[in-house]
């Protein structure tokens, strides 16, 4: 017991107040990792995404590079990841993934990479508050910032990547350590074809920030900015090389002003200001309460600091204007591109305060009040995020069926199900699904373009569950209707339980 | 002096307000846990009730008679009419009591025209009522317990006339057009058996002349 008081002591000593994030560090994950592991295992967690990188990772330690089955013929026309989007970044996940390649390696390795921003967030509200125990404390407080875990329980993605890598650029960038900033930039790049306006915008925060031209903090940050512009292009460039089908989103995000695209917002904001304005205003309140969201557990201080929230503008633009849903809620990793520049604005705040000497509140005290605030809306947050996937509503009976189901399926076997279930066997070449078809009569008339090309392919087993979620239950309809009936002489029922049926192709 | 005891008096009001929403949140949070256990317990028994009524699947079938109206298309032949095509919806009613998830398909079986003075006799056997879209039948993923659908279905008639006999023009004659079978299937994916129940419906169309 006294070794242990010594070692920690001795850490204490070394580490100063750092130590204290490495251990919420270590906390976050293993927390989170346990309750997306639960989610998961129930059958709930954001499924398409992480099905989609399984596939794509596991197929890669197979000799196929990124391929993945779901977007074949959608947004990709060979099947490669990185066509739907540029993120190589996710490559970096390869070596622990091969250690153990299932989809809960996956989401302790995103944990991970989320909770490691709490490093560079401690380290730069220690440099601009000069204090290691508020610095320490704002660490913590961005690990339990809940627009933070809308990024973490959405599962394994880029932007897992991308909100820690914002966070070293904007530190090494106002240091300047313009080696680790080299490094950092490229990765930061790799993240996503989105993350490229967002530190274009970092650049200008740190022209903004370094002010003189002969600082090199300032040159640093022209170069980021002359060679985010190319890049922008490059990434677009690998998508078409990588065998991007050139279509937009199927959300139709920004329908209402007439553009496909982000790169179409501007033309069409100029042209169309009517339906910019109407596609602002569109659920208003739902994008009201996101802001409010964002900026309450920070008691809207950033609002003084909005030099820091610089960055977060390119989102916010591109959300604010969109009809879709996810853009402008907690839910989903989309909050991954606003929540680094929320907690720098809150930075610029403090520090503004601190200079102020009629603000009578100590900075480590309005600290301690900000932890409070956050510490009471995660609690009040995320057991609205929890109902929405039934987290104490396991049902274990049921998750065993379709686990008993999954194991009578031969390891090699070509497989066809719903999102739900997908994650779970796309450890293969040939695992197939569905988006679920009420996302969009779009979507359902690719779903059923997928199907009928999918007959060809003379598909082995079929999984369904018809007792799962709705969204899930209309996929599982789909493919029995569409895809089991038609070729019902060809296909045998093998098995059947609580809603779950397993069909296999007749020999 | 004053001016501290204020600022402590806030203090503990903070204090109390932040220590209440905690303890509210934290019974919130009980409150939720326990009715989401009693929801699954209660999910539990009734699963354990649908159990007992145990494997037959009971199927009940019928329809309504349907009117395919006026003619959508009229073909002639020597400026004689010879041929009208009607359509319009039929309405099911199914109920099936069933302890397992299972499919219904319902589809269109054959159609037995009827004899009528407006109709070819002739080419009476050629009057054909099929589904006019390219469902060739109706499924539903039933859960256990009781379900019942009411599929609408669309149907095409293709009926040859009688040259010699049409109704008077401006006047339009309603009659019946013949009996069309269908067939309801439940297939019980547990069990992997099959109940099925034929049913009909009879079919009239209206007669008008342009």
């Amino acid at each position: 017991m006294s070794k242990m008081t010594k070692t920690a002591k001795g850490l204490r000593t070394r580490l100063g107040f750092k130590v204290y994030i490495l251990i919420a560090i270590l906390i976050y994950t293993v927390v989170f990792s346990i309750v997306e592991i639960t989610l998961y295992r129930s059958f709930r967690i954001f499924t398409w995404d992480l099905g989609v990188f399984n596939q794509a990772l596991w197929n890669t330690l197979h000799g196929r590079f990124l391929y993945y089955t779901a977007d074949i013929g959608i947004y990709t026309k060979t099947g490669s990841l990185l066509a739907a989007h540029f993120m190589p970044i996710i490559l970096l996940a390869l070596p622990p993934y091969a250690v153990c390649p299932t989809g809960e390696t996956l989401l302790v390795i995103s944990t991970l990479v989320v909770a490691i921003g709490a490093l560079p967030a401690y380290e730069i509200a220690n440099f601009f508050l000069k204090n290691e125990k508020t610095a320490a404390m704002l660490g913590i407080f961005y690990l339990l910032y809940p627009p933070l875990q809308g990024v973490t329980l959405s599962g394994f993605s880029a932007e897992s990547f991308a909100v820690t890598l914002f966070f070293f650029i904007v530190y090494y960038l106002i240091k300047p350590d313009l080696k680790k900033l080299a490094l950092v930039v490229p990765l930061g790049l790799l993240t996503h074809e989105a993350s490229v306006p967002v530190i274009a915008f970092i650049a200008l925060y740190g022209m903004l920030y370094h002010r003189s031209v002969k600082n090199k903090g300032f040159q640093a940050s022209l170069v980021i900015l002359a060679i985010c512009v190319p890049f922008f292009f490059f990434a677009q460039n690998m998508r078409i090389f990588f065998g991007w089908t050139g279509s937009p989103s199927l959300w139709h995000e920004w329908a209402l002003m007439g553009a496909t695209s982000t790169s179409d917002l501007p033309l069409k904001i100029f042209l169309n200001p009517v339906g910019a304005w109407n596609s602002l205003t569109f659920d208003g309140l739902a994008k009201l309460a996101y802001l409010v969201v964002l900026l309450l557990p920070v008691l809207f201080l950033p609002l003084l600091g909005l030099r820091g929230v610089i960055p977060a503008t390119p989102f916010l633009f591109i959300s604010l204007l969109s009809g879709y849903r996810l853009y402008y809620s907690l839910e989903g990793h989309y909050t991954a591109f606003v929540v680094p520049f929320i907690f720098l604005g809150l930075l610029h705040a403090l520090r503004r305060l601190q200079g102020k000497p009629r603000f009578r509140i100590s900075i480590l005290k309005l600290t301690k009040l900000i932890l409070l605030a956050c510490v009471i809306s995660l609690i009040v947050l995320l057991p609205l995020i929890y109902s929405q996937y039934q987290i104490f509503n396991v049902a274990g009976e049921h998750d065993n069926i379709i686990r008993s189901f999954i194991l009578r399926i031969p390891q090699n076997a070509s497989v066809l199900t719903q999102s739900n279930i997908f994650p779970h066997i796309s450890d293969r070449p040939d695992a197939y699904t569905i988006a679920p078809p009420i996302w969009s009569p779009e979507y359902e008339r690719i779903d059923k373009e997928i199907l009928q090309n999918l007959s060809k392919l003379n598909v082995k087993y079929v999984l369904l569950d018809f007792s799962s979620e709705s969204s899930f239950v209309t996929t599982a309809n789909l493919i029995y209707i569409d895809f089991i009936i038609p070729n019902w002489n060809e296909y045998g029922l093998v098995g059947a339980k609580d809603g779950v049926v397993l069909f296999c192709l007749k020999t | 002096m004053k001016n501290e005891k204020t600022s402590r008096m806030h203090k503990r009001i903070a204090l109390n307000l932040v220590v209440i929403i905690l303890v509210a949140n934290a019974v919130l949070t009980g409150f939720n846990v326990y009715l989401t256990v009693q929801f699954n317990q209660n999910l539990a028994n009734l699963g354990f009730q649908s159990n007992t009524y145990n494997s037959t699947s009971v199927l009940i079938a019928r329809a309504d008679d349907a009117n395919l109206g006026k003619p959508t298309t009229y073909f002639s032949l020597d400026g004689v009419i010879q041929q009208t095509t009607h359509y319009g919806m039929l309405y099911a009613s199914i109920q099936v009591i069933n302890s397992h998830y299972g499919a219904l398909t319902i589809w269109l079986k054959d159609f037995n025209a009827a004899e009528s003075e407006y109709l070819s006799p002739e080419r009476l056997n050629d009057t054909e009522v099929s589904s006019a879209d390219e469902k060739e039948s109706h499924t539903y993923i039933l859960a256990p317990g009781l379900n019942q659908p009411s599929p609408q279905l669309h149907l095409k008639a293709q009926v040859y006339l009688n040259s010699e006999n049409f109704p008077p023009k401006g006047e339009s004659v309603k009659f019946s057009l013949g009996h069309l079978s269908l067939e309801a299937e439940f297939l019980d994916f547990d069990t992997q058996t099959i109940v099925a129940k034929e049913f009909s419906a009879e079919i009239f169309i209206v007669l008008e002349m342009p």
